[in-house]
């Protein structure tokens, strides 16, 4: 029951399992998916994780450190160097095979708007397509449903893939989001990807100001109220840096507040950089709101 | 009626697993204390008598709740018992016991005769007692009443008691310094004393520690 002791009158939908590759998420256990960057260029790690060994230490570590999905990209969001299909596919595929062979029971997401791409990436044992341009390839979610694997369904406010928002409008972005996920989510199943193996996620930054990343922060519940399982990537974004004006390299207190307020209103995947701090929070999340239990009880009980 | 075996559990709440939960290091007393109370009942007792503190003297019905400890689990039915009682009910819950139950509460100020004729009418008409007794709450540093020196020495006295079966030290155990050593099972160990009378038991110390700073004993007495 959530929120506990019925202290809000809102009515939560039933939420239901999530199964992910060869894992299974049940509604109380939040789960942290790790960027990990095959790029040169990405806005925060820059190239750290470019080269293949490097790549592979950091799954190594995020999976150490509590994250159950990792994802995968080989191509920077932001506009930039021209990334062909093939290079893309050239980055990811060896890395998936990789992680693949060493972590057989991380979920494996390859963040890609491409499906042919994706396709490459299925064969080499992804579990989940993260197509955070919110469908501008509308044969990624055949392709998902081809090889039986999860598909993120994500608002990108109808954007060209690698666009930057420019004096976008919307007359309510949470209802617009509402509107396009969940379309896109339906047609996912309708086309044949698991009910349980999809997701949705706002797209914070993505074909919005940092006003609308807020707003869909602030009203995240009207989402999770649609009953699809929803991913939040909120991880070092403008929105955070512009509601405190600071760099990309100081924005992790704000994304963990942002990451607390979407856990509190019902986030179930939470996309991040920094996995060990991202994991805490939720967990303390989800104890204060009753989800989950504590990890140890000894105070005032002796 | 001839009273066949006696158990003492310590009175925390960390007996229970839902409370506890699974990682506090717990499991060794919380196994200790369920064999002890399988034993009980392995003899088929037709009654059990609990003792346990309470904030008066007397009988006692009602079940287990954890309600008042933020844990939203209680008994099938009946007032909530006071926490020392409620945990007689929970562990005799948990052990499956069908049989009739009598919780026998005593409160702090009870004097040492008055327990004694307590313990007295339970050995004629009780065969199986379960008592709820923990040690001083001052064994060290960090425990609820801080430390105080005279609680360790204590504490081995009444551990020696339950060890040899010795009545006759429980019965004189210093009702001013266990208020001082915030020994809640005082009045408790003094029924036992009395319920003990002057036989021959064979005794079992299964658990003897002080991990959160709290005395706490698994003892089991029986008829040789």
């Amino acid at each position: 029951m959530w929120p506990p002791g019925g202290r809000a009158e809102r009515h939560v939908p039933e939420q239901g399992v999530l199964r992910l590759g060869s894992r299974f998420f049940s509604a109380d256990e939040p789960v942290v998916m790790a960027i990990v960057n095959r790029t040169p260029d990405s806005f925060y790690d820059r190239g750290r994780t470019y080269a293949l060994a490097a790549a592979l230490d950091r799954v190594d570590q995020v999976v150490d450190e509590g994250a159950a999905i990792v994802d995968i990209g080989g191509v920077k969001a932001a506009p930039g160097d021209d990334v062909t299909g093939e290079e893309e596919a050239r980055r990811v595929v060896g890395l998936v095979e990789a992680v693949r062979a060493r972590h057989p029971d991380v979920v494996l997401s390859v963040d890609t708007y491409r499906s042919d791409v994706a396709d490459t990436v299925c064969r080499a044992g992804a579990d989940l397509l993260n197509d955070a341009w919110g469908g501008v390839d509308p044969e990624l979610a055949v392709v998902a449903a081809r090889h039986g694997v999860g598909l993120v369904c994500t608002h990108a406010g109808g954007l060209a893939a690698r666009t930057r928002p420019h004096r976008i409008e919307y007359d309510d972005v949470v209802a617009d989001v509402v509107r396009t996920v969940t379309a896109l989510a339906q047609r996912a199943v309708a086309l044949g990807v698991e009910r349980n193996a999809v997701l949705v996620d706002p797209g914070h930054d993505f074909g919005k100001n940092s006003r609308h990343s807020l707003e869909v922060t602030r009203r995240l519940d009207e989402l999770v109220d649609t009953g699809w399982p929803v991913l939040v990537a909120l991880s070092r974004k403008d929105f955070v840096g512009e509601a405190l004006d600071l760099p990309t390299d100081e924005r992790l207190d704000g994304t963990l507040a942002a990451t607390a307020v979407s856990a509190w209103l019902g986030a179930r995947v939470f996309r991040a950089h920094d996995v060990i701090a991202t994991v805490r929070v939720v967990r303390m999340v989800s104890a204060i709101a009753g989800r989950t239990d504590l990890a140890i009880a000894r105070r005032g009980l002796a | 009626v001839t009273l066949r075996r006696i158990v003492v559990v310590p009175a925390t709440p960390l007996l229970v697993p839902e409370i506890a939960v699974a990682r506090s290091g717990l499991d060794e007393l919380q196994e200790a204390a369920r064999q002890a109370v399988r034993g009980l009942l392995g003899d088929e007792p037709a009654e059990v008598v609990a003792v346990g503190a309470a904030p008066t003297t007397g009988e006692l019905s009602g079940t287990w709740s954890w309600q008042p400890f933020g844990v939203a689990r209680r008994g099938r039915t009946g007032p909530a018992l006071p926490r020392p009682l409620g945990l007689a009910a929970w562990l005799l819950d948990d052990a499956g016991f069908a049989g009739h139950r009598c919780y026998l509460g005593v409160a702090d100020d009870t004097t040492p005769a008055q327990c004694g004729a307590l313990g007295r009418r339970v050995r004629t008409t009780a065969d199986a007692l379960l008592v709820v007794a923990d040690g001083s709450a001052r064994r060290s540093v960090k425990a609820p009443g801080h430390l105080d020196p005279r609680a360790e020495p204590f504490d081995a006295g009444v551990a020696q008691a339950l060890r040899d079966g010795d009545v006759k030290a429980l019965r004189t155990l210093d009702a001013d310094l266990a208020g001082d050593l915030l020994v809640e099972g005082r009045t408790a160990l003094h029924v036992l004393a009395a319920a003990g009378g002057e036989d021959v038991w064979v005794t079992d110390l299964g658990y003897d520690d002080a991990p959160l700073g709290v005395g706490w004993w698994v003892a089991t007495w029986r008829r040789p």
